[in-house]
């Protein structure tokens, strides 16, 4: 049975879509960063990836260094088939749960909180 | 570019590469170091910086966590310990009034032993600031003389002989101190002034800042006399001038041309740099010490053998053994009995702050068994619970810390001032990452034992005990000995740390009531030198300042002597005994006026007047050891005594014409020496020595000072006044030592005390809380107050009395730490330890009284309905 995506999970994928070849670490935080308001870590970030690339839904090569790097080489991550499979069927999922809930969702969200008694 | 741009935080960076696995590392590092330096450029350092931490942070512990599933999360470890900590410190602000108390304790304890480590560490465990410092000895050696064994310096042939064998050091330099001198660079003044050899700084692998350090040449009074400057002199001095070097300056009055400077942090109380000039080659015990860098490997003992033997060998006299210190030892020798006994009084405290901890816990813990038993019942693991209590340990651990480094920042400052011991000038005392590792360590390990402690046996009560309401009736005989325990604990550290300063206390008062022979509270002395030290200048200056002192309104007398009041041993002399030995006297110069000015009381015969010094009759004053040493029970008046005079070449005979009173030469504790008085007569160097102008002032002394510094400089010559002080400083500073030792073993007997207080307070309040029901019955069957209070106190009386007993026995055996710091007081005084007993019973038995008041006004009816 295949894993379903995470939040997190899809977030990543869609900015190694969005990035195309100029996709590696600065840049996809950058874009969750941009897109959602996101801070994530570094650390976080490379974890999911690892993950993502041993469920084979992306692949990764080593890029080359910059001056500010200190040497340390990039790692660039680009979409496989698989991946973008699994973007499809999430985001379809998506919406058809969500189908018709907005002008509910709307109202929802703007009605103060009761109080507890 | 990248090289001009600022790095990220090394610490930070560093933190990284450890959190981080290791295929991680190289993408992530780079990522936040590309990241790091736009984010510098567009924000500014500072925000970058912060950034950069909360991104390492965030990524070391996010980097092990699974993040795409939020329903594990709450598994991993940190969410759920910062779950743990936000309940801690909500569990802490529950209990106010408990957790103020083990914070300000925690911070005690913490605050005062960080500090005092620093003041140890910088004192006594640093190293020397030297490369290998463990080759750097000072040496002494054993030679046969016809008086049997004697120790004394090695001479400078033999350090050569050693060298020139190679076989056990490299390198040996004369270390002969530091001293005041006048020194003009412009303007004369007084700076210290260090005499060592060639060799010297090449020994300790110091290489001079700007110019050259001294050679063999240098150390010829032959040639032209060459200093070098102190760091912090030549900063001040000279602005930090890089010319500086071959200018000159005037030392004693002798031209000197400066070679070079010294590096900052290099003994740097010490202004000027000499060499010694003139070292006898073969003399030994010159009175110059000798430092020897050993050969790199090479055991104390294996290279004082080695040293003996080639000693041996070059055939200088008869060397029975060669005697290495290591110098590191030798530098901290001083205060090393004052450190173990501040280490073991600050133990004491800090022991005595984590049982008070503990107390605490242990009282708060088992208030809290239903609690716990509840949270068991709904399911609570075992491990769980522990986890909560430990976390909640954690938070008052931190907060502990924090106001115990806090504590110990602002306080050391002022301990450093109420040390009894000199810190070396190679080192400074700053709080430094030995400290708050201790620091951090001492506290952290104090509250989680002593908070587990209780955690681990909450964990074990049977749910059906602690939930039952019978349990709060009586105490559980468990959690009432170990409060008994921590009593008994308290009281026999208190005992201790009191008695340590009852002892300094008894011992300090009488010291300071001893008689020194002279009238401290009565004179001012002078002390001023011309800068001229050739005797001509002082024949004319001495004389011409006291009659113009003795001219001043207000002045009633006035005289001057070569003795510092308390200063210590002067230029020794020998006089012949007929047919016997040799006695070693103090002799020592002075002027008419000297004995009224000091208040030294004249036992027989006159005073010498200047008459005496222009008839050329030679006169002498001797002190009542002197006669009593020289001629018995027979009168000391008019016989004739043969020395050596002050720095005089040949013994001459003088006419005994008085007996004065003896004075302590150096304080309450040295034993009376032998001294004699002779006039000063102009020919004398005396301008090295403490020539010391003495004026007894009539009535108040205000503003005399000013007129006496105006006076001693308005004489035509250029003078240095060094100190214008009234007689009792010098006694105040001759005892400051023990007043220092007293007070700060005194505030350790008062923290002592009052955290014993504290925790003796605390376990019974927490006894009548947890006895509230049981109390309320007995009321309700017809117990009068009187007998619960001292029920209540009957509880606390046996674990106080075992505690004085066990400190008072802990106290006999410990006072031998103390015992060569006391005077003429016993180690095992006996109204010392009587009072301790008597203010440590009082004040605990008055502890324990406060709360058993408030069970005596317990309302039976509430009592029993409580819970």
């Amino acid at each position: 049975m295949p894993q379903t995506l995470g939040e997190f999970e899809l977030l990543l994928l869609l900015a190694i879509v969005r990035l195309g070849d100029d996709a590696y670490g600065v840049t996809i935080r950058r874009a969750v960063l941009d897109q959602t308001g996101r801070d994530v870590s570094a650390g976080a970030m490379y974890t999911t990836l690892g993950r993502l690339e041993g469920r084979g839904l992306v692949s990764s090569r080593e890029g080359e260094s910059a001056p500010e790097r200190t040497g340390m080489r990039r790692r660039y991550y680009q979409i496989r088939p698989e991946g973008a499979r699994q973007i499809q069927q999430s985001m379809r999922h998506v919406e058809a749960m969500a189908r018709g809930l907005g002008p509910q969702l709307a109202v929802l969200a703007s009605a103060r909180p009761r109080r507890r008694p | 570019m990248t090289h001009a741009a600022p790095r990220p935080p090394r610490l930070a960076r560093r933190l990284l590469r450890l959190g981080l696995a290791p295929d991680l590392r190289e993408c992530v590092l780079g990522d936040l170091d590309e990241e790091f330096a736009r984010f510098q450029v567009a924000r500014g350092r500072i925000r970058a910086g912060a950034w950069y931490w909360s991104q390492a942070v965030r990524s070391v512990i996010r980097a092990h966590a699974p993040t795409h599933d939020h329903h594990h999360s709450s598994r991993t470890l940190m969410p759920q310990l910062a779950h743990d900590l936000r309940h801690g410190i909500r569990q802490l602000r529950s209990q106010w009034s408990v957790s103020v108390t083990a914070i300000a304790t925690l911070a005690t304890g913490i605050g005062l032993s960080t500090s005092l480590f620093t003041v140890v560490d910088a004192a006594w465990l640093r190293p020397l600031p030297f490369p290998n410092p463990e080759q750097l000895v000072s040496v002494k050696i054993s030679v046969d003389t016809p008086g049997g064994e004697a120790t004394m310096s090695p001479s400078l042939n033999d350090v050569r002989a050693w060298r020139a064998g190679g076989r056990a050091i490299t390198h040996g330099a004369i270390d002969r101190g530091a001293r005041p001198v006048i020194v003009d660079a412009g303007g004369p003044e007084r700076v210290s002034v260090s005499v060592v050899s060639d060799n010297y700084f090449e020994m300790l692998s110091v290489a001079p800042m700007l110019g050259r350090t001294f050679v063999a040449d240098d150390m010829s009074r032959s040639r032209p006399l060459v200093v070098m400057l102190g760091h912090a002199y030549w900063m001040t001095r000279f602005d930090g001038d890089t010319a500086v070097v071959g200018r000159t300056l005037r030392l004693n009055n002798q031209v000197a041309e400066i070679i070079g400077v010294v590096p900052a942090g290099f003994y740097t109380s010490v202004a000027v740099w000499r060499p010694f000039q003139d070292v006898p080659e073969s003399r030994r015990g010159h009175g110059a010490p000798i430092v020897l860098r050993l050969r790199e490997g090479l055991s104390h003992d294996a290279a004082s053998t080695i040293l003996a033997e080639e000693t041996r060998a070059s055939g200088a006299g008869r060397v029975l053994g060669v005697r290495l210190t290591s110098l590191h030892e030798e530098t901290a020798r001083g205060g090393r009995v004052t450190l173990q006994i501040l280490a073991a009084a600050v133990a004491a405290v800090l022991l005595l702050a984590c049982v008070n901890v503990a107390g605490l816990l242990l009282a708060r813990g088992t208030t809290r068994r239903r609690e716990i038993a509840v949270r068991a019942s709904l399911g609570g693991s075992r491990h769980q619970l522990i986890r909560m209590l430990l976390a909640e340990s954690l938070v008052l651990a931190v907060a502990g810390g924090a106001a115990g480094v806090l504590l110990a920042w602002v306080s050391l400052d002022g301990l450093v001032a109420l040390l009894p011991l000199s810190i070396p000038d190679t080192t400074t005392v700053t709080l430094n990452t030995a400290a708050l590792a201790f620091a951090v360590s001492v506290s952290l390990t104090t509250t989680v034992i002593f908070g587990t402690v209780p955690a681990i046996r909450l964990s074990r009560v049977r749910l059906i005990d602690a939930l039952s309401v019978s349990d709060r009736r009586t105490v559980g005989s468990l959690s009432r000995r170990s409060g008994q325990t921590l009593i008994a604990a308290e009281v026999a550290l208190a005992v201790m740390l009191v008695a340590g300063a009852g002892l300094m206390v008894r011992s300090f008062v009488r010291l300071a009531g001893v008689d020194l022979g002279f009238d401290a509270n009565t004179f001012l002395a002078l002390q001023v030198a011309p800068v001229d030290p050739s005797p001509t200048v002082s024949a004319a200056y001495y004389p011409a300042l006291l009659d113009a002192v003795r001219a001043l309104p207000g002045v009633v007398s006035a005289g001057a002597a070569t003795q510092l009041p308390l200063g210590g041993r002067q230029r020794a002399g020998v006089v012949a005994l007929p047919g016997r030995d040799f006695l070693r006297i103090d002799v020592r110069l002075m002027t008419p006026g000297f004995f009224e000015t000091l208040g030294i009381p004249v036992r027989n015969g006159r005073m010498p007047t200047d008459a005496d010094r222009v008839s050329g009759r030679r006169v002498v004053v001797v002190n009542e050891t002197t006669a009593r040493q020289l001629f018995g029970d027979y009168p000391a008046l008019g016989r004739i005594i043969s020395f050596k005079s002050y720095d005089a070449d040949d013994v001459r005979p003088f006419e005994i014409v008085a007996v004065v009173a003896d004075t302590l030469p150096n304080g309450a504790r040295s034993p009376r020496r032998a001294n004699v008085y002779t006039l000063f007569e102009g020919t004398e160097e005396v301008a090295t020595a403490p020539f010391v102008v003495y004026v007894r002032p009539r009535g108040n002394a205000a503003g005399l000072g000013d007129r006496l510094r105006a006076t001693a400089v308005s004489l035509g010559m250029p003078v240095v006044v060094d100190s214008i002080r009234p007689g009792n400083a010098f006694v105040a500073d001759n005892i400051a030592v023990p007043r220092r030792r007293m007070q700060l073993l005194g505030l350790l007997g008062v923290v002592g005390l009052v955290l014993a207080m504290v925790g003796i307070f605390s376990v019974t309040a927490f006894t009548v809380s947890r006895r509230t029901t049981e109390i309320g019955v007995r009321m309700a069957l017809g117990a009068r107050p009187a007998v619960v209070v001292r029920t209540i106190i009957g509880d606390a009386a046996f674990p106080i009395a075992a505690g004085l007993l066990t400190g008072l026995v802990g106290s006999y055996l410990a006072s031998r730490l103390v015992a060569s710091f006391l005077f003429e007081t016993s180690p095992h005084d006996v109204v010392t330890f009587v009072g301790v007993t008597a203010v440590l019973a009082v004040a605990s038995l008055g502890a324990a009284w406060l709360p058993a008041r408030k069970a005596a006004f317990i309302d039976p009816v509430s009592a029993m309905r409580a819970d």
